[in-house]
């Protein structure tokens, strides 16, 4: 997003995992790029996250205790106001009817653990290229 | 027949040379000769008649001028002609017997005297004859009827006997002795030899029913199956038939039959009736549900394991048609019920109330106890159908009860789904942290915590294939069997309390029940599991050095008295959403971070107090700690 002034304000990314060790790798994979990031450990905290702060990438895990999993989750933002926001389904589920499921969510990408940090750095970058491209 | 010998005699105008010799004889002998009903002839030298009297042709049928001048042999049986001959020869004198042929060609048989007489230098024999015909056949058929006797008596296989009720002789015929092991000589004609060998178990009835037969005049037949004592002192099933003779008021004057040795058939009998107990025992002992269809397509029987499956009864099944039995299947069963019982189709049935077993030994296997497992969602039977070629069945359908390899597959994928997840998410942090350390440059500190984190998550990754191992195996021996004996519920506690205490040093365990009443029938092994299980929970999730109590609890009364083990912590506590998922394997609670364990346990408590037909009761309240209470039922399982 940028603002008519010109100075560039900078992406947010939200990661929203029940498991802090994995938290902790998105969050250092991320580290060094151009996204704040935001964390969230549950579906329902994920929710209040981005009507305050409207991420604009969601790394979101599929399996996570509470009321909201990670497909529930996806659903509420595709069919909200805040749809245009990319997510990525992260899950150690790997079944087709599960990676089915994230797509008629609406998910804009399905990655599945143990996934290679290069390789989602790769997959979020040209999301995002192709997301800023969209938008100009 | 005077004038018909008159007639004769007036006809005969040849060769009446002899006859007018004859007229001389006294008046006497002519009407002798007349009315005689014994033949009188005379033949000449050659055998040529010269004289017959009336009766000859009462007798032959031939006329008097038809016999007069014939040569004798003609009207002799040819078997007869020589010794007849030798006789009018006067070569032998004796009385004899010869059979004429008649005129209507009947074979005649008469005596015969002769007497040679000499007249005139003419030999003239004179025969009397009597008619002996029907005399012979009375005794050849005396003679006949004994021969039949004889042989039958001694031949045959049954024993004859026969009662003369007028004179009280009886007679048991060779056969009827040897049928006892005896020689003919042995056993005396009479009722003791027949009476004293009734067993003593038949002999009122035998008396009975041969009383009630004489005693009814409408009454021809007796019969009977009883057994006879033989000479080895063993018994001989007999079938005593006997057919009776009555005077014209009914009295009984005769009674005779036979005894047939059906000792064989007997023992076939016996035979046939063991192996019917030893088959309905099978089929009734047998795991599956088993439902024979006859050839009118109706249901002939089912065994006691259908009825249970389905907790129909007898009747109201057996005479069903499969249209019937089906409509009767399905309005028990779940909504997606097969539209007709064929190989391969599958019934799925809500469990049985606990009540319908009460029957319930102590001893079970997997598949009885998941019957009553109050969490099992259905229970399924698959149909095998087998025709048969057979007179009595055309049908056969076995119900299998496959609840628990369904169950067991159920089980397996998610186990294995689970387990996948679980190894998942650590491999995925050592996988993703050894990347990043390869591809990017750190500085000390962080590269020191990352080292870190991968130690402490190859350290979970042992820990959680452990505990994986374990579940496989418990689960392996959980589909066997368990082993229920009574135990002192008290002592299995403070045991299963030793056993946790002693892996966990650090862990107090107050026990606080006092007295221990409570004998239940439990697999104790398990039940300390259990304990183990719901110990390591409460430790883990309570704070260093806070103090886990045990106690034994009580509730209800007779047939439902229930005795529960409470195992109280004061640790996290749990929501009433972590609650809800308490009992799914691999599922933790919401406030478990960094607690390490992968959440097999109160899956396994679940699994184990189920197959005690008990539950689980848990009160939790986040901050507060946790209650779980084992409960088990008081009777034998």
């Amino acid at each position: 997003m940028t603002d008519t002034v010109g100075v560039t304000k900078r992406p947010k990314m939200l990661i929203v995992d029940d498991n802090f060790d994995m938290r902790d790798l998105i969050t250092m994979t991320f580290s060094s790029s151009i996204f704040d990031l935001l964390e969230a450990e549950n579906g329902q905290d994920a929710l209040k996250i981005i009507v305050k702060e409207q991420p604009d990438i969601i790394l979101l895990d599929v399996m996570m205790p509470g009321e909201v999993d990670g497909i529930d989750a996806c659903r509420i933002i595709k069919t909200s106001v805040y749809k245009e926001c990319c997510v990525i389904l992260l899950t150690a589920k790997g079944q087709k009817d599960d990676f089915q499921k994230g797509l008629d969510a609406g998910a804009d990408a399905y990655v599945t653990k143990p996934f290679s940090p290069v390789a989602l750095i790769e997959i979020v970058n040209t999301m995002w290229a192709q997301k800023q491209q969209a938008s100009t | 027949m005077n004038n018909t010998s008159i007639t004769l005699r007036e006809d005969a105008p040849n060769k009446l040379k002899h006859y007018e010799l004859a007229t001389a004889i006294d008046v006497k002998l002519k009407f002798f000769l007349e009315q005689s009903s014994e033949v009188i002839i005379t033949v000449d030298q050659q055998g040529f008649i010269t004289f017959v009297n009336p009766a000859w042709s009462l007798l032959t049928g031939y006329a008097f001028n038809e016999s007069i001048g014939q040569s004798i042999r003609d009207f002799i049986h040819p078997d007869d002609v020589i010794n007849c001959f030798r006789l009018f020869l006067g070569e032998e004198n004796n009385c004899f017997y010869v059979q004429f042929i008649t005129k209507q060609q009947q074979i005649l048989l008469l005596g015969a005297s002769v007497h040679i007489m000499i007249e005139d230098n003419v030999l003239i024999k004179f025969s009397s004859l009597v008619n002996l015909t029907g005399q012979i056949r009375h005794q050849e058929a005396l003679k006949k009827s004994n021969e039949r006797f004889h042989l039958a008596t001694t031949v045959a296989i049954d024993g004859l006997w026969d009662w003369n009720a007028v004179t009280q002789e009886w007679y048991l015929s060779p056969r009827w002795k040897e049928m006892l092991g005896y020689d003919d000589d042995e056993l005396a004609n009479d009722y003791a030899t027949w009476h004293e060998r009734l067993h003593p178990d038949e002999a009122a009835s035998v008396d009975h029913a041969l009383k009630s037969v004489l005693n009814d005049v409408t009454k021809e037949h007796y019969q009977f199956v009883h057994r006879l004592k033989n000479k080895a002192g063993a018994w001989v099933w007999v079938l005593c038939h006997a057919k009776i003779i009555r005077d014209q008021q009914g009295k009984v004057e005769h009674m005779a039959g036979s005894i047939t040795d059906i000792s064989l058939l007997k023992e076939t009998e016996k035979q046939l009736s063991n192996r019917q107990q030893e088959l309905d025992a099978i089929i009734n002992l047998s795991p599956d549900g088993i439902v024979t269809i006859n050839h009118g397509g109706r249901v002939q029987s089912v065994n006691a394991m259908f009825l249970t499956f389905t907790g129909l009864t007898a009747q109201d099944v057996v005479g069903n048609t499969e249209a019937q039995l089906l409509a009767k299947l399905k309005a028990i069963s779940l909504p997606d019920c097969p539209a007709e019982i064929t190989t391969g189709s599958v019934f799925k049935f809500l469990p049985v109330p606990i009540s319908a077993h009460s029957a319930h030994q102590p001893n079970v296997g997997l598949g009885k106890n998941k019957v009553v497992n109050q969490l099992s969602s259905s229970w399924v039977l698959k149909v095998n159908v087998c025709e048969l070629s057979t007179d009595v069945i055309r049908t056969v359908m076995y119900f299998q009860d496959i609840t628990q390899e369904i169950e067991i597959e159920r089980m397996k994928y998610e186990f294995l789904t689970n387990a996948a997840h679980e190894l998942r998410t650590p491999l995925s942090s050592v996988f993703g942290f050894t990347e990043l350390l390869i591809t990017r440059q750190f500085d000390s500190k962080t590269q020191q915590d990352i080292f870190v984190n991968l130690h402490h998550q190859a350290q979970f990754l042992v820990k959680t294939l452990n505990d994986i191992l374990e579940l496989a195996k418990i689960e392996a021996r959980l589909s066997k069997e368990f082993h229920l004996t009574q135990y002192a519920l008290g002592a299995v506690i403070k045991e299963g309390i030793a056993l946790f205490t002693q892996e966990h040093s650090d862990c107090v365990i107050n026990y606080l029940a006092t007295a221990d009443v409570s004998w239940l029938f439990i697999d104790a092994d398990y039940i300390k599991q259990a304990l183990f299980q719901v110990f390591s929970n409460a430790l883990k999730f309570s704070p260093e050095g806070s103090i886990i109590t045990v106690d034994i609890v009580g509730r209800g009364e007779g047939l439902h008295e229930q005795v529960g083990i409470a195992i109280k912590d004061v640790g996290v506590g749990m929501t009433q959403n972590d609650l809800n998922h308490i009992f799914e394997r691999f599922w933790r609670g919401s406030n478990t971070h960094n607690i390490a364990g992968i959440g097999i346990g109160m899956a396994l408590v679940h699994e184990i107090i189920n197959f005690h037909r008990g539950h689980i009761e848990i009160t939790s309240e986040p901050g507060i700690g946790t209650e779980v209470v084992l409960w088990l039922n008081t009777d034998a399982i």
